[in-house]
């Protein structure tokens, strides 16, 4: 079975905190917690770890947020398919 | 209505409901003096009250642009001063009904410069709450006076409006400042006449879905002396879309409710449409970019 959407997954996390912007890596790393994101049967990521790959560490809004979740997202995949 | 675009608008939104009443109209008569003035004040306050009773209890009503004096060709002749009778009638007005107003209207600013093209907003007080100036007049047709700020004041039910008259939104930069300034609700009063039908959609929608606020557009009916008036006033929302619109060439009274505080809710909370900030970090989901994207530097036109 393919992977669920890792995006529709996580912003169904994020509303789930609450979390309101402007707001701080740290904040939403906080609000998170420890909660797993279920992407398949066999497979979890902690979702606190996505955001603590990001690099920009305020967000004066959600968009702010959300595109430095992508790039760093996009960088770890790049990584991971093409470099390692 | 789509605010979130692709991804839903993330968060609770609070917001109060501001109830707004477009006038589509035309002055009772090309003013050349303060008596013919007095005449189409008389006209404007019967489709004010005609809209109390139909529409009652709403807290903002627009009129289009220098309704109070008419577009003919010596349209100067009628300016009006601030302590004048005529502008003490539109603020007894809006005391009487609690109600806030918008009013195009040609102010002679007693400094011996020809008079300027003005929306002045009047409160539920019964006081001036905004004089706007409008800054783009529309040459080489109109010789007035330009002002030369767009300006943002605070109104009824959360709402930060901006005032600005016709051929201003032609330039997107009106639009844009206004919505820096944090405008949430933008009023364009205007006289577009034909054949700017198109454009007059077109900038009005374009002003909303750049800048994420509501649009309040009224428009004159009607023809005078010179032009044919459309009419085609709208309440255009923060996605670009029409919310409601008046049909065209005849007058019209209508309402819409928008809500101020989804467009301040947008700006802070939306992970995807948020133009404004988007411009200005381009590319920021790239691996690339840091998460933060890149300015706007790029552009030449903006280094005249």
């Amino acid at each position: 079975m393919a992977d669920v959407s890792i995006d529709h997954i996580f912003i169904k996390a994020l509303d789930r905190t609450g979390v309101q912007f402007p707001a701080t890596k740290s904040d939403i790393i906080s609000r998170l917690g420890n909660l797993e994101l279920k992407l398949s049967s066999s497979r979890t990521i902690k979702a606190s770890s996505l955001v603590s790959a990001i690099e920009p560490d305020n967000f004066d809004n959600g968009a702010a947020f959300f595109c430095a979740y992508h790039s760093a997202l996009y960088r770890d995949t790049y990584k991971k398919a093409f470099l390692a | 209505m789509n605010i979130g675009n692709c991804y839903p608008l993330h968060g609770k939104i609070e917001t109060e409901a501001l109830s707004v009443v477009l006038l589509q109209m035309s002055p009772a008569l090309s003013a050349k003096n303060k008596s013919d003035v007095d005449l189409n004040i008389d006209k404007i306050f019967e489709y004010i009250d005609r809209a109390s009773f139909g529409l009652p209890g709403f807290d903002l009503v627009l009129t289009p642009e220098i309704v109070l004096n008419g577009f003919s060709a010596e349209f100067y002749k009628s300016a009006v001063t601030l302590g004048s009778s005529q502008i003490a009638r539109l603020k007894e007005k809006c005391a009487e009904l609690q109600i806030w107003a918008v009013f195009g209207v040609i102010i002679d600013l007693e400094d011996g410069i020809f008079p300027r093209n003005c929306a002045l907003t009047v409160n539920s007080e019964g006081e001036i709450a905004n004089l706007y100036i409008k800054t783009t007049p529309w040459i080489p047709v109109e010789p007035f006076t330009p002002g030369d700020e767009i300006q943002v004041f605070d109104g009824p039910k959360g709402s930060r409006i901006a005032t600005i008259i016709c051929s201003d939104g032609d330039y997107m930069d009106s639009w844009r400042e206004a919505a820096h300034k944090g405008a949430n609700v933008v009023c364009r009063i205007s006289d577009y006449m034909t054949p700017y039908q198109d454009a007059y959609e077109i900038t009005n929608r374009a002003g909303a879905y750049f800048n994420r606020t509501y649009v309040l557009a009224t428009n004159s009916s009607e023809m005078d002396e010179n032009f044919c008036y459309f009419g085609r006033s709208m309440v255009v929302g923060p996605d670009g879309n029409i919310i409601t619109q008046a049909p065209e060439g005849t007058p019209y009274i209508f309402k819409a409710d928008v809500y101020p505080g989804l467009c301040d809710h947008i700006q802070k909370q939306a992970f995807m449409g948020n133009l404004r900030w988007q411009e200005h970090h381009r590319g920021a989901s790239s691996p690339e970019t840091g998460g933060v994207g890149r300015d706007k530097s790029m552009y030449n036109c903006l280094k005249r």
